[in-house]
């Protein structure tokens, strides 16, 4: 069936909805559907178009026709026509519309059943997740029982261990997860390493780690010897003492050693305490705050060897101290 | 309504208490109940009794001080059973060579050592701890389709194991690469701060064991935590910031190189 069709209005032919009235020239329209139901308000096209000179007239519109055009009242209209034609029967909604509505009815309570069954009581309680999932989290036994249940048995390693240099060192680190030993702690006991393959874990040379961190090279030192012969876990003491310092600072020793500055020593920029070759991290060295150091040497006043180049310090870099441009552990050439 | 003087006073009802009464012993009993109350909220967290309102976790790590020996890496594999081949946290290896370049290994997560590097051609060496960044704005809850990875009140990023339909989104979305897809149970799974160590008063097990101190875990908006005291003492960096994740694991003395 076409949908939209030409068709003349005549006098047979009865315009109801919105249709107006008034007009009865040849016209097009939507055709109505096979309900009797207007598809669509009309617009101004499905309006008569006068053609004759002096435009649109009073009469084509259905309010200046003496009826007052409601749109309303004419879709009631319409719906009573649609009845009267359609059925002798007591009134009904349309079987379509009955059976959308059941459709859509369904469809919702289908949807309000899923989420009640589908999804979890606590979900959305705190946000876009299920809030008993962070109780699932904590539901997991612990295996590491960490240093305070530890110490509170072991208090005779602990007056030890807590002084020494391995006091950072937790006792699970080397010993391994203890929550086992804690519950039956004689049943369970737990690892002690005594194999020289341990230590070197954490103290094999390894140019990568820390400068000052305490470090051997495994197949040279003391080879065979399990590392717990010499030196006590709990509170190990280096044998001596780094004298100098590239001991530890071996990379700046090298460089330095092949510069211009071969010959000035370290502590004649960096002030350093004599606990720093004992405890590194808590007194650490200075650096050259102040531009004099260098100038020291290198201004033109100063008293040292003519081949030392000179700079004029109130002239050149401003705002700096030198060794944020220049390198003092391998200086330029030029 | 008003009080009026002619009106009858009032009187004691069927208990025997006088409104006043009760009003002048209310406001007596009202400090006293608020003492009890904070009393109460200030006892350590009871398994099960854990409130993530309270807390808002961070970590710190000093690269610094990281020696590279893997332990955090066995723990967190003892601690959480992750499986072989997969890490929730890592150790990576940063070389920094004479031209430049950057080269990062992480042979087994880091937990089985690290090979000799070269002694000729290579600037500096230095070992980077990694592991779930725990960002403020992850995208990796972003892009989860069923809300099975979500952010708790207490800014830990979790996956919820069950709610989980493994559709590795969220492993595509993390631009630190800290998520993996459990071979058995085939859901995401990632770093949690340990929670279940957390809620137990218990420092993460990567925390436990660091034999050097390198990482930091506590609250982040406490002044007086041993985070925020490490965070105001030095100079602290996040990992791609300019991805405007917000990630709650700062690091200190981090080489520019470090991405």
């Amino acid at each position: 069936m076409a949908m939209f069709a030409t068709i003349s209005a005549g006098p047979d032919q009865r315009c109801v909805g919105y249709f107006p009235q008034a007009c009865s020239e040849t016209r097009t329209w939507r055709a109505s559907s096979r309900c009797g139901l207007p598809l669509s308000r009309p617009d101004w096209r499905d309006y008569a178009r006068p053609r004759r000179r002096g435009g649109w007239q009073p009469s084509c519109f259905p309010s200046a026709a003496g009826v007052a055009h409601n749109p309303l009242k004419s879709w009631i209209a319409s719906l009573l026509e649609w009845r009267r034609r359609r059925s002798d029967g007591p009134t009904r909604l349309p079987q379509q519309v009955s059976r959308l509505l059941l459709l859509f009815a369904l469809l919702v309570l289908t949807l309000i059943a899923a989420r009640y069954y589908l999804v979890p009581q606590t979900f959305g309680e705190l946000g876009h997740y299920r809030a008993s999932a962070i109780d699932d989290e904590l539901t997991p036994e612990i295996k590491y029982a960490s240093r305070a249940v530890c110490e509170s048995c072991h208090w005779d390693v602990l007056e030890v261990h807590s002084e020494a240099r391995h006091q950072s060192v937790a006792c699970e680190a080397c010993h391994g997860p203890g929550a086992a030993h804690v519950d039956a702690p004689d049943e369970v006991k737990p690892f002690i390493p005594t194999e020289r393959a341990f230590c070197p874990r954490c103290h094999q040379y390894d140019p990568s780690r820390p400068t000052g961190f305490p470090q051997i090279d495994p197949i040279a030192h003391n080879p065979l010897t399990a590392c717990v012969t010499c030196h006590d876990p709990h509170a190990p003491e280096p044998p001596n003492l780094p004298a100098t310092c590239g001991a530890c600072h071996g990379e700046i020793a090298r460089l330095k050693a092949a510069s211009h500055h071969a010959t000035v020593p370290c502590i004649q920029c960096h002030d350093t305490t004599d606990e720093h070759r004992d405890t590194p991290r808590t007194s650490l060295p200075t650096k050259p705050t102040t531009r004099e150091l260098c100038g020291g040497c290198h201004a033109p006043d100063a008293d040292s060897s003519p081949n030392i180049p000179r700079i004029q310090l109130d002239a050149h870099g401003e705002r700096y101290v030198c060794w944020q441009c220049h390198y003092p552990h391998y200086p330029e050439t030029r | 309504m008003e009080y009026r003087r002619d009106m009858e006073p009032p009187q004691p009802d069927a208990d025997g208490v006088d409104r006043r009464e009760f009003i002048r012993k209310a406001c007596a009993a009202g400090p006293v109940l608020l003492v009890m109350a904070k009393e109460a909220a200030a006892q350590p967290d009871q398994d099960g009794g854990y409130d993530p309102t309270e807390h808002y976790y961070g970590m710190a790590v000093d690269v610094e001080k990281c020696i590279g020996c893997g332990s955090c890496v066995d723990a967190c594999r003892v601690e959480n059973d992750v499986p072989q081949e997969h890490f929730r946290t890592w150790v990576e290896r940063y070389i920094i060579q004479e031209d430049g370049e950057a080269v990062v290994e992480s042979p087994n997560g880091g937990a089985s050592g690290f090979s000799d590097i070269a002694a000729e051609g290579n600037l500096r060496a230095f070992f980077v701890p990694k592991l779930c960044n725990h960002c403020a704005n992850p995208p990796c809850v972003q892009v989860c389709p069923v809300g099975a990875t979500f952010t708790s009140p207490d800014g830990v990023v979790l996956v919820d194991a069950e709610y989980c339909i493994g559709c590795r989104y969220c492993i595509q979305a993390c631009p630190y690469g800290a998520r993996f897809l459990h071979p058995e149970t085939h859901v995401a799974e990632k770093c949690t701060f340990c929670y279940h160590r957390v809620g137990r008063g218990l420092a993460p097990a990567c925390v436990e064991v660091c034999p050097t101190g390198a990482r930091v875990f506590g609250e982040l908006r406490q002044r007086n935590s041993p985070l925020a005291r490490f965070m105001r003492f030095s100079h602290v960096q996040v990992l791609k910031s300019h991805l405007n994740t917000e990630p709650k694991v700062y690091y200190a003395s981090l080489d520019r190189e470090v991405t």
